[in-house]
């Protein structure tokens, strides 16, 4: 009974030993602690201007969201399949306002200190989500950049209707003329009358 | 013994937790985030310039003493970054008016860099190759690298680029163009220092 009971300290002491040593190997060979994940640093490369282009934009109406996008697959295993999660959140920031380089001379109307002028309906401008706005919270398996990017455009695309629904091209449209009003009275106008085309217009 | 047994029951049931295979409850971080938080506000951004912009974002993960091989991505990353004058501001523009000339001195901001956006479907990864001794990269380093691309890019964009001059060259041709058709003769846009 001794005789066993030393073995299987023996064994226990071996085992021990062998998983300290196993822990040592995985985290040198496979960072499994991550701690040389940290040190990860890009190299220095230029930005390369491709295209430049003049715009005229006015926005006038940012909307702020932060949505949680989720995606599962099953994947296929030696003996069982694992389902494996993937669980972005994502702050979005939609960009919404008029488009001045629509007007023209023609649109205006000038007498004395009264202007009139239509402007083009309001439209949205940007959807952005930058890395620095999504964290990854949950990753089960392996997920691909491509079908990172396929769940962060389904952000996108919440973050786009919820703007809609939340009517950011009815603020645009109102803190626009609000903007615009505050703009011209500046220039010596003391009337000024803003129109908005409507979506039939264009 | 009785202490032996005990111990490898602990031990078990410890590893068994945190290997996730006794009890798999429902994150209440994950269920709290569930409620959107939206905001939205107004602004009176002119935005002048648009920019089409391309950066290459590489990492080297080499081998070392105690790492076994090498990992190497390369991203090419493709983004659009809007620049001009902010009007939003109280007090941002001054416009100095005779009007027996005809004439307006109009000061505005100086220009800045209003967005930046590099979508997710623009950003490819052209390359990636792990040695089989090493994990490959996951979406969590992958994003962290993408990130560190991005800082580098409003970091770099208004020094190596001629973004801002350009801003202020197309938005003195917006607003001479606008004031000139609201019957101005003699018009001076000036910008603040920065």
């Amino acid at each position: 009974m001794k005789t066993i009971l030393k073995l299987v300290k023996w064994l226990f002491v071996v085992a021990i030993i062998a998983g300290v040593a196993g822990a040592i190997y995985l985290h040198f060979t496979y960072d499994i602690f991550g701690f040389n994940k940290k040190g990860l640093v890009i190299d220095k490369t230029p930005i390369i201007v491709e295209e430049t282009k003049k715009i005229s934009e006015l926005t006038s109406a940012h909307f702020y969201e932060e949505v949680i996008v989720k995606d599962e697959k099953t994947e296929k295993g030696l003996i069982f399949n694992s389902k494996n999660e993937l669980v972005i959140i994502a702050k979005g920031n939609v960009r919404a306002g008029f488009n001045l380089s629509k007007l023209t001379e023609a649109d205006y109307n000038i007498k004395g200190d009264t202007i009139s002028f239509k402007l083009p309906e309001p439209e949205i401008f940007d959807v952005i989500v930058n890395p620095s706005n999504y964290d990854v919270f949950v990753e089960e398996g392996k997920w691909s950049h491509d079908e990172i990017t396929k769940v962060l455009g389904k952000a996108q695309a919440q973050i786009k209707d919820d703007a809609l629904k939340n009517d950011i091209l009815g603020l645009a449209k109102k803190s626009g003329i609000s903007k615009l009003t505050e703009l011209y009275k500046s220039f010596g106008f003391s009337v000024v009358n803003i129109e908005v085309a409507a979506e039939t217009e264009k | 013994m009785n202490t032996l047994l005990k111990a490898v029951v602990a031990l078990s049931i410890i590893g068994l937790t945190s290997c996730d295979l006794i009890s798999r409850k429902d994150d209440p971080t994950l269920t709290e985030s569930f409620n959107n938080k939206m905001q939205s506000m107004s602004s009176a951004e002119l935005g002048s310039v648009e920019c089409k912009i391309c950066k290459v974002i590489k990492a080297d993960d080499k081998a070392e003493w105690y790492k076994f091989g090498d990992r190497k991505i390369l991203f090419e990353c493709r983004g659009i970054v809007k620049a001009g004058v902010d009007l939003g501001e109280s007090n941002s523009y001054k416009a100095d008016i005779n009007e027996d000339a005809k004439s307006i001195i109009l000061t505005l901001p100086a220009a800045k860099i209003l967005a930046i956006n590099l979508s997710p479907e623009n950003t490819k990864m052209v390359y990636e190759k792990v040695s089989k001794t090493r994990f490959d990269f996951d979406a969590v380093e992958r994003t962290e690298l993408l990130r560190q691309g991005e800082t580098a890019i409003r970091k770099d964009i208004s020094k190596e680029t001629d973004i801002l001059k350009e801003a202020e060259k197309n938005t003195t041709s917006f607003f001479t163009a606008m004031l000139s058709q609201l019957g101005f003769k003699q018009i001076t846009i000036k910008y603040k220092e920065a």
